[in-house]
């Protein structure tokens, strides 16, 4: 009787090899144009030197993080240690960009593939499991 | 008897004048362009920063001796981390319960310069009702009144404080599971810049 559905398992089982390398490759993908990057928040000169910081790019919000902006004018042109980016804070908020993570995007690719990879193991146990005997 | 009294009454005047001179009180100017404080937290999906310039509060600070005191208070319903949804959970009993009780607020009782702007600095810090005590390291920058600050808005001198420290949630009674679980990290770090004016 389960021998009958082996067709379903084996289509399953490759189904979530597709899955899996398909989170990878759409992961790579969406974060190949991610930098290391500060956003900051730009300061008036005066405002600067009340803190003694007349010589930053401005005020840090938050620590750097791995993001993924594709609108170039998001970005500073100034430039930091080890390619490090500076993001204009206010540019963000005014055009309504929340900068997605590297983080966000593994964290997701690595479910849908532990998931997946989950799957098509069972499906593939279940194939060979359900031969019919000579 | 009577010399006596009058000179002793005389020197306490003295000596609290000289300290009223000595040390004077700064209010915390609550505007965007100058106060803000970021919170930043670490969890599996993403790293986020909250903030809010909703900071009010006063520094003592006495120039000649560089020591003082302050009290900082935060209104944590304010805290905006970007996302609407996730402002509504912060403020809620699963998290900080800034719903119900909002107030962040920092007393410093010890302030020891250690270089120039550089302070180190004893306090307590105050949150869902829990006190416990916190150490840090601050500068404060003095400006006195010109054609700058005037520009601003400010009337008298201006004061820049500063300080970084992290916060343990737990010791706060904030255990959402998510914690527990090490989904989302139990320490967040607090950066505080404040500017704050003698009139």
């Amino acid at each position: 009787m389960i021998s009958r559905l082996r067709p379903v398992f084996l289509t399953l089982a490759i189904l979530g090899v597709i899955v899996l390398m398909a989170s990878f490759i759409v992961s790579s993908v969406i974060t190949r144009n991610a930098v290391l990057a500060q956003r900051i928040e730009i300061q008036e000169a005066g405002v600067a030197a009340l803190f003694g910081a007349e010589n930053e790019v401005g005020k840090p919000i938050g620590s750097a993080q791995s993001l993924i902006i594709n609108d170039e004018k998001a970005f500073l042109e100034k430039t930091g240690e080890n390619g490090l980016r500076y993001v204009n804070d206010k540019y963000l908020k005014d055009n309504n960009i929340y900068p997605l993570q590297q983080l966000t995007v593994e964290f997701f690719r690595n479910v849908i593939a532990f998931i997946a990879g989950l799957g098509a193991t069972v499906m593939f146990g279940l194939w060979r499991f359900a031969k019919p005997k000579a | 008897m009577k010399k006596v009294m009058f000179a002793s009454a005389v020197v306490a005047l003295t000596v609290a004048a000289i300290a009223q001179a000595q040390s004077s009180a700064w209010k915390i100017v609550a505007d965007e362009r100058f106060s803000v404080m970021t919170v930043e937290n670490k969890t599996d999906i993403e790293n986020f920063t909250g903030r809010t310039s909703k900071i009010t509060g006063t520094i003592n600070f006495d120039a000649a001796a560089k020591t003082g005191s302050g009290t900082i208070i935060v209104d944590g319903t304010s805290i905006d981390t970007g996302v609407a949804l996730r402002n509504e959970h912060m403020r809620s009993a699963d998290w900080f319960n800034f719903d119900k009780d909002g107030m962040i607020k920092f007393v410093a009782s010890s302030v020891r310069n250690t270089s120039g702007n550089n302070y180190a600095v004893v306090g307590e810090l105050t949150m869902k009702g829990i006190t416990k005590r916190l150490t840090t390291t601050a500068t404060l920058k003095i400006t006195n009144a010109n054609e700058v600050t005037k520009s601003m808005g400010f009337a008298g001198n201006v004061a820049a404080l500063s300080t970084k420290f992290k916060v343990k949630l737990s010791d706060f009674g904030v255990k959402h599971p998510a914690i527990g679980a090490g989904r989302v990290n139990d320490s967040v770090e607090i950066t505080l810049a404040v500017v704050a004016t003698d009139k």
